[in-house]
């Protein structure tokens, strides 16, 4: 048996916090036998798990107990209060997750420690203080190396040093020489081939740091010097995570695409010479809780690789870095879709829009501010008196949608009070519809079930009513709900499974 | 509604992801009596050397930080590949992980000093330690592997990032007889594959 028993509980019993808020709670500590402990401490850290080596945090360590002799039967209670960092929020994906915990330890010497960890979710909350407005270069989030300050003379000798390297390294390997001469000669080769059809390619991209559901004007442009046929020209959205394990000569990468989203610039047929090719098309953003993260031994990295798929002839390719943040990091810089809008959200076939000159620019008047999508006040409504509270008991859970808003509307931003409803409706089934306001992936979605991580999530309003929702589909639906364009109405029966405070809106589930 | 991990598993993480150094050491199924034995005989004239001999993910580093828990003083130092490194100067016994990648000079002058070796190696050093005047034990790292030691090294691992005493999943013994026949000894192939499969497990449930 263990010498103490260790508890953690978080004040949220749904155990979400974001980004600065304060995250409390209690450790209980029940001794079982009198042990000599070096003290009893706090660790909160952050730390990566799944198929690679671990990658964490600087920890935040709190002593709760001094060193003492912990007497036998001893109750000991610890409140405490921390404050989450802004970054890296909770991931969840295949080969890496990212998680948060709080973890306490009783340093008992020569011994192994008793010790209990707890997580909790952290979601996107205030921005970190490197993104300053800047989404033209990718913002590092990672902690920098130390910078070593050598000097001048410093310089110039570890460059001499890497030049005599290169050079004896040149020596010692001009058996190889023929090689390097021929990959470099077929890269000249396949360049200038490409060039002398293509002319200058020109792509763009209207920033690199993107936020998902942000609409997103990406082109192509150039003038063929001679006439050819294409398969197409495309732009692909990958999304791939990579986590290396072990060292030396057991060090192995595994890589996984959590997203490929491939967008048709122009459909196949001929380019006359001379003939301006000038492609756009506007996307949405996927809607994936996959932020962009890269860490020594893990990472998720973005890219928008644009190809001319020439036949029988060397594709023209060009990869973009980009770094996918949350909404919430951008702020006021947020180019959130207008909801009234007719947006070419995950257009698969060509449309050339405006020219790049003639996209219009998004002033700060109309962007808004998260919670103003789910059609909310900036300024939240006071809490209603706890008596004036109609709460259903566990007995009489609300019979239909509207009744089940109607309290959710009395309870108001009274986060238990809304809780205990939601409780109560957790076992029902309703019957609904939503106007669509758009679909995306679940893929990242951290309390999916397996079921439903591959499905799609529908957001939209609850018919007749301004009341917000989403709904989680499982994969089986995915046909059906690619059918579904912005402002249809889609029926189906869901459980609720919760709310989501950040968009003030519905949590639910298909009810299979 | 709590968002955790693998909750629908009543697990914390993936159990066949990577763990840390010290979640190793628990987790360690190794039998040291021999080795312990050897390590702690000190001859006048013999200093003992204990060789972990095996194959990539057999177990050798497992071996050795199994060990170092026995010796409050031991150091332990992990050889990259490619790289040469300071051996410590302090610490009884010396635990040098990829001992094959020491230099010719690192091995002639560690072999002959007085210090007590544990060696996990691809190559066997036998003759060498012998020829430096030490006793020698050669351990191979997969000696006891059997699909019985594999189902009980899998289920403890599963069992380590159980959340609370409700049911999880457990790895059968036919499980085990399979992943034997098909990796051997190889237990980190044996990982890598029920990383796969626990990645896709929608319930509590026997694999």
């Amino acid at each position: 048996m263990s010498k103490c028993q260790i508890s953690i509980t978080f004040d949220r019993s749904d155990r979400i916090y974001y980004g600065g808020e304060t995250v409390r709670g209690t450790v209980r500590l029940l001794v079982d036998e009198q042990t000599k402990s070096n003290g009893v401490k706090l660790t909160h850290r952050w730390k990566t798990h799944g198929r690679g080596n671990s990658d964490s945090g600087l920890p935040d360590e709190i002593t709760l107990v001094e060193p003492r002799i912990l007497q036998a039967g001893e109750q000991l209670e610890f409140p405490f209060a921390i404050t989450s960092p802004s970054h890296p929020v909770t991931y969840r994906g295949h080969l890496v997750y990212i998680d948060h915990y709080v973890r306490v330890d009783v340093d008992v010497p020569w011994a192994k420690n008793p010790y209990t960890e707890e997580e909790y979710e952290l979601r996107p909350g205030i921005r970190p203080e490197l993104f300053t407005g800047e989404r033209n270069k990718v913002v590092s989030l990672t902690a920098k190396t130390a910078e070593t300050n050598v000097g001048p003379i410093g310089k110039i000798i570890l460059w001499s040093i890497l030049a005599l390297l290169l050079v004896a390294v040149a020596m010692t390997a001009l058996f190889l020489l023929p090689i390097i001469l021929i990959v470099v000669g077929f890269i000249w080769v396949k360049k200038k081939a490409l060039k002398s059809r293509l002319g200058e390619v020109e792509v763009s991209v209207p920033h690199v740091v993107v936020a998902p559901t942000e609409d997103w004007t990406i082109g192509i442009r150039f003038t063929p010097r001679k006439s050819f046929v294409v398969n197409s020209i495309y732009a692909e959205l990958i999304a791939e995570e990579s986590a290396t394990s072990g060292s030396g000569t057991n060090k192995t990468t595994h890589k996984h695409k959590v997203l490929t989203e491939k967008h048709i610039l122009r459909e196949g047929g001929l380019l006359d010479l001379e003939a301006l090719v000038d492609e756009k098309i506007t996307i949405t953003f996927p809607a994936a809780n996959a932020y962009s993260f890269e860490l020594s031994d893990n990472s998720l990295k973005w890219t928008i690789n644009f190809c001319i798929d020439i036949p029988g002839f060397p594709d023209w390719t060009h990869t973009e870095a980009l770094q996918v943040v949350p909404l919430e990091f951008l702020g006021e810089q947020a180019r959130l879709p207008n909801a009234s809008a007719d947006s070419s959200s995950t257009v698969f076939s060509a449309s050339a829009t405006l020219p790049f000159e003639q996209v219009p620019a998004f002033s700060p008047s109309v962007a808004v501010a998260p919670k103003t999508i789910a059609g909310q006040g900036m300024s939240p409504p006071a809490l209603p008196p706890a008596e004036h509270l109609s709460v259903p008991s566990e007995n009489t859970p609300p019979e239909s949608i509207e009744e089940l808003l109607s309290l959710l509307e009395s309870a108001g931003r009274n986060s238990s009070q809304r809780n205990l409803i939601l409780e109560a409706a957790a076992d029902e089934v309703y019957d609904i519809a939503v106007v669509v306001d758009r679909i995306s992936t679940s893929f990242g979605m951290t309390d999916a079930a397996p079921d439903f991580s591959n499905g799609k999530t529908v957001i939209g309003q609850i018919a007749g009513t301004q009341r917000s929702i989403e709904v989680v589909a499982p994969e089986s639906m995915n046909s059906e709900l690619e059918s579904f364009r912005r402002g249809d109405t889609w029926q189906s029966s869901v459980t609720i499974t919760g709310w989501d405070s950040l968009y003030n809106r519905l949590r639910g589930a298909v009810s299979e | 509604m709590a968002s955790l991990p693998f909750i629908h598993l009543n697990l914390r993480r993936n159990p066949f992801g990577e763990f840390d150094a010290e979640e190793r050491t628990q987790l360690a199924n190794v039998e040291l009596g021999l080795a312990l034995e050897h390590l702690r005989s000190r001859p006048q004239s013999h200093t003992p050397a204990l060789q972990i001999i095996g194959q990539k993910g057999y177990g050798k580093t497992t071996h050795l930080l199994s060990l170092a828990t026995h010796f409050p003083d031991a150091s332990y130092v992990h050889i990259p590949e490619g790289e040469s490194i300071a051996i410590p100067a302090v610490g009884e016994p010396l635990l040098i992980d990829e001992a094959q990648r020491l230099t010719l000079w690192q091995r002639l002058w560690l072999f002959r000093s007085r210090r007590t070796l544990v060696l996990g190696t691809h190559r066997d050093f036998t003759q060498h330690l012998k020829w430096a005047g030490r006793s020698v034990l050669t351990l191979d790292a997969a000696r006891h592997t059997t699909p019985e030691r594999i189902e009980k090294i899998l289920n403890d691992r599963i069992k380590s990032v159980r959340r609370n005493s409700d049911s999880i999943p457990v790895v059968t013994s036919a499980t085990a007889e399979k992943l034997f026949a098909m990796y051997g000894n190889d237990l980190r192939s044996m990982q890598h594959h029920l990383y796969d499969v626990f990645q896709n497990l929608g319930s509590v449930q026997d694999v």
